[in-house]
């Protein structure tokens, strides 16, 4: 991907969530002109973006979006809940493209009929005196034709076709003389002069600056004008005043519209968002003949089309798009077409990984990469010295100086390392406003959230893999905790319903919560769903306490909906967001307070990457144990080690432990264990008690996981690996592959 | 130059006037508003002297020898009576 792809794929997402959010405020408060500027920047700089790689769909339509927002700045158009729809919708539309770059490299080939579409929306919301263009366009058009058709009878009988030219107004400079033009019009009937707007004063009159707006009447049919009008393509408009063959199909009325809309467009000068418009224009017309059931007049357009995007004129599309016009577009064989063979796109690596890095926390880094440098040399000259000196004891006490000294070095770099990775979860936390809006309004409840604690930080791997699990949780909340306006009005409660989604830091620990203030959980339903489900038997659902019984929303199979809403109720819930978050190294739990809410707790450790891990051996390999998971270790007599079903179990504190020989499990153990006692590590998986049998159990140890890359990412049960001081790797275990 | 004042204040455009006429045109026009110009032997006149005529309300006196001049662009503007 070259790197203004790159560039442009960052930036155009930071402008995306700039742009949301400024749309959201606005949407809030309509006057805050602030947050108006903000968008239109924001989808101004991404027009521009969009031009630096070259792509033209996208182009249009942020300048539709544009074009709609400086009607809004105008005070031409108001803010409603649609426009901003449509302008979040358009949004949504550059993600999907973006993602399709990110993918491919370059910009997605079949971007334009989106964009057309899109940009046809938001012409639509434009100010109501000022209806779409394609419209005001045939208005515009029919008025010249008709001033032209009070010519005299019998010039009137004649004429077939109605031409108007408006020459730029640097014509008179580039050397045309447009009344020369006109004078070489084929079957020239009538000739009409106006002023495009007012005369000036004689005194302010530029003389060489064309004013002229003209107009004529051809005896010619509009197809025999093309190549009169051929040269003019952008400035020129024909019409044909009526079908004068009948074997070529009809255009409906809409669609001659979008099609002279097409032509205005293209006769738009400027090199700004030339290719935009020359795509958008050839694209909207080939669309338009294929609803019209016209597909090989709209091959046509589109092979002219390539080629006009190849030479960079307008004029072949606008001369084409007038044959369309006119009924006179030949469908044979354009030899001049010649499109390219296929969508250039190959499959590039999806990985790209990018940190947007503080440059503070980089200076850190040089700095420490600095003082290394000095203790390395240091250890090196100890070195030296070993072999020179004989007194062992100066040797060691240099030696422990610099193994302390580099200690602390590598130390303080574990830690700027991580730090690079770490990220405020507003990264996270700033797509929810908008998804919350939606999903609250596909199933018409009010809800507002409210964040705090955005610029908490925690590693890039977490705050990426807490979307999915968060949105579940907003998901349910709103589906199930949140009740409907008037259910709220009739218990006293404001109709708009509030979601606070809070992170805090605590010690090595991020906590997230998701706060509403909706009906609860009713666990009462919760209880008899579990009985129904067989999640639970009627007597343990009855003696457990209701904080236990709500906890059950975790275990796969609950969904207390009794019907199937458009968002939950399939069993995808609560329980996968257990299993996203204990993948992560972190618990979820929920309290409910009946009538009133609920709250949802996460915790997370702060980074995934730093491990602790108890350190045991099992066949002859070593092994980390993470330490969050481990209950205790201990010396187990062999005979207190019973079979139980299909494996091993023994019984400690009045549980039930199953035991799993660690090697065995992992395939390394030969000869079955002997000895007397057993080593066995317990440890706490998924809530459950799992015993791990080891031949040895080492110390505690803080580690740093390289994570499983190439023939060894596929390994079950293994989290990741280190280096131990003695050169051996060290396999840390995933309890819950492992044991569940 | 094919634009030039008479002694008797008309302005004369004779045979082919470009569009550099346009200007030395507008000047007179400013000078004395409402003048006639006398086209009898234009052959080929430029836009740009067309768009002045138009803007200053000038009076046109007698047909200019071209026909499309004479059929398309005298009717659109002003007409001396005689």
């Amino acid at each position: 991907m070259n790197e203004f792809v790159e560039q442009f794929l960052i930036e155009a997402r930071e402008l995306v969530q700039q742009s949301t959010d400024d749309l959201l405020a606005l949407e809030a408060d309509p006057s805050d002109r602030e947050r108006l500027d903000g968008a239109f920047r924001a989808f101004h700089t991404l027009k521009g973006g969009a031009g630096i790689v070259e792509f033209g769909a996208m182009v249009s339509a942020m300048h539709a979006a544009e074009d709609l927002l400086a009607e809004v700045s105008a005070g031409a158009c108001e803010v409603t809940p649609t426009l901003i729809s449509e302008c979040l919708s358009c949004i949504d539309l550059v993600l999907l493209w973006l993602d399709d770059m990110q993918r491919t490299g370059e910009p997605p080939a079949d971007a334009g009929r989106a964009a057309d579409a899109m940009v046809a929306r938001l012409r639509q919301m434009r100010s109501r005196e000022v209806p779409e263009p394609a419209r005001l366009a045939a208005a515009d058009s029919s008025d010249w034709v008709l001033a032209l058709s009070a010519a005299p009878a019998d010039v009137a009988r004649e004429a077939l076709t109605a031409v108007r030219l408006t020459p730029d107004p640097d014509s008179f400079f580039e050397g045309g003389d447009p009344l020369a033009k006109m004078a070489e019009l084929p079957g020239l009937v009538a000739l009409h002069l106006a002023p495009a707007g007012e005369w000036p004063p004689l005194e302010a009159f530029d003389p060489f600056e064309c004013r002229l707006v003209l107009t004529a009447l051809s005896a010619e049919p509009a197809e025999r004008l093309a190549e009169w009008s051929a040269p003019l393509a952008g400035q020129v408009e024909v019409r044909s005043l009526r079908s004068s063959d009948a074997d070529q199909p009809h255009l409906t009325a809409p669609a001659r519209s979008v099609i002279e809309a097409q032509l205005l467009l293209l006769a738009e000068g400027g090199a700004d968002g030339f290719d935009g418009r020359l795509a958008s224009a050839g694209r909207v017309a080939a669309n338009v003949l294929r609803r019209e059931g016209l597909p090989l007049q709209a091959d046509v357009v589109e092979r002219t089309l390539l080629g006009c995007l190849a030479a960079k004129e307008a004029g072949p599309l606008a001369a084409t798009l007038e044959r369309v016009l006119a009924g006179k577009l030949a469908v044979g064989d354009d030899p001049t077409a010649a499109g390219p063979t296929d969508s250039r796109r190959t499959p590039h690596d999806s990985s790209i990984r990018v940190l947007r890095v503080d440059i503070e926390r980089v200076d850190a880094l040089v700095k420490l990469a600095g003082e290394l440098t000095v203790a390395k040399n240091a250890l090196a000259h100890a070195a030296s010295l070993a072999d020179r000196e004989t007194d062992p004891k100066a040797i060691a006490a240099m030696l422990k100086n610099q193994s302390a000294a580099v200690g602390r070095l590598v130390l303080q770099l574990q830690q700027a390392v991580l730090n690079l990775r770490v990220l405020p979860l507003r990264q996270v936390f700033q797509r929810f406003p908008r998804l919350v809006r939606e999903l609250a309004g596909g199933l018409g409840k009010s809800v507002t959230l409210v964040l705090h604690g955005e610029g908490v930080e925690a590693d890039k791997v977490i705050v990426e893999a807490l979307f999915e699990p968060l949105l579940h949780v907003l998901r349910n909340a709103i589906d199930h905790g949140v009740e409907a306006p008037d259910a709220r009005a009739a218990t006293g409660k404001s109709a708009n319903a509030l979601i606070h989604l809070r992170a805090e830091r605590r010690g090595e620990h991020v906590i997230i919560e998701v706060e509403d203030d909706g009906r609860g959980i009713d666990v009462d339903r919760v209880r008899q769903i579990a009985v129904e489900r067989r999640i639970a038997d009627s007597d343990a659902v009855r003696t457990m306490s209701d904080a236990d019984v709500v906890d059950l929303i975790f275990t796969p199979g609950i969904s207390t909906a009794s019907g199937v809403t458009a968002l939950s109720g399939r069993g995808v819930g609560m329980d996968a967001v257990r299993t996203a978050v204990s993948r992560l190294g972190g618990r979820v739990s929920v309290e409910s307070r009946s009538g009133h809410g609920a709250t949802v707790r996460i915790t997370l450790p702060f980074t995934v990457v730093m491990s602790r891990v108890m350190t045991v051996e099992a066949g002859g390999q070593p092994f980390g144990v993470p330490l969050e998971a481990l209950v205790e270790t201990l010396r187990l007599p062999r005979a207190r080690i019973r079979s139980l079903g299909a494996g091993m179990a023994f019984v400690l504190r009045d549980r039930t432990v199953p035991l799993i020989d660690l090697s065995d499990s992992l395939g390394a153990r030969g000869a079955p264990a002997t000895g007397e006692m057993a080593n066995v590590v317990v440890a706490s998986v998924a809530g459950h008690w799992a015993g791990l049998e080891v031949d040895r159990v080492g110390e505690r140890m803080d580690v740093m996981l390289s994570p499983m890359e190439g023939l060894l990412a596929g390994m079950p049960g293994v989290a990741g690996t280190t280096l131990l001081g003695d050169g051996r790797v060290l396999i840390v275990l995933d309890l819950e592959a492992l044991v569940g | 130059m094919s634009v030039r004042a008479r002694s008797d204040g008309v302005i004369v455009l004779t045979k082919a006037c470009p569009a550099e006429d346009a200007e030395p045109l507008l000047r007179l026009m400013i000078e004395r508003p409402g003048s006639t110009v006398d086209w009898r032997s234009c052959e080929d006149v430029h836009a740009a002297v067309v768009q002045v005529l138009l803007a200053s309300g000038a009076t046109m006196r007698g047909a200019p020898r071209s026909h499309f001049l004479a059929r398309f662009v005298a009717p659109l503007l002003k007409q001396a009576e005689f």
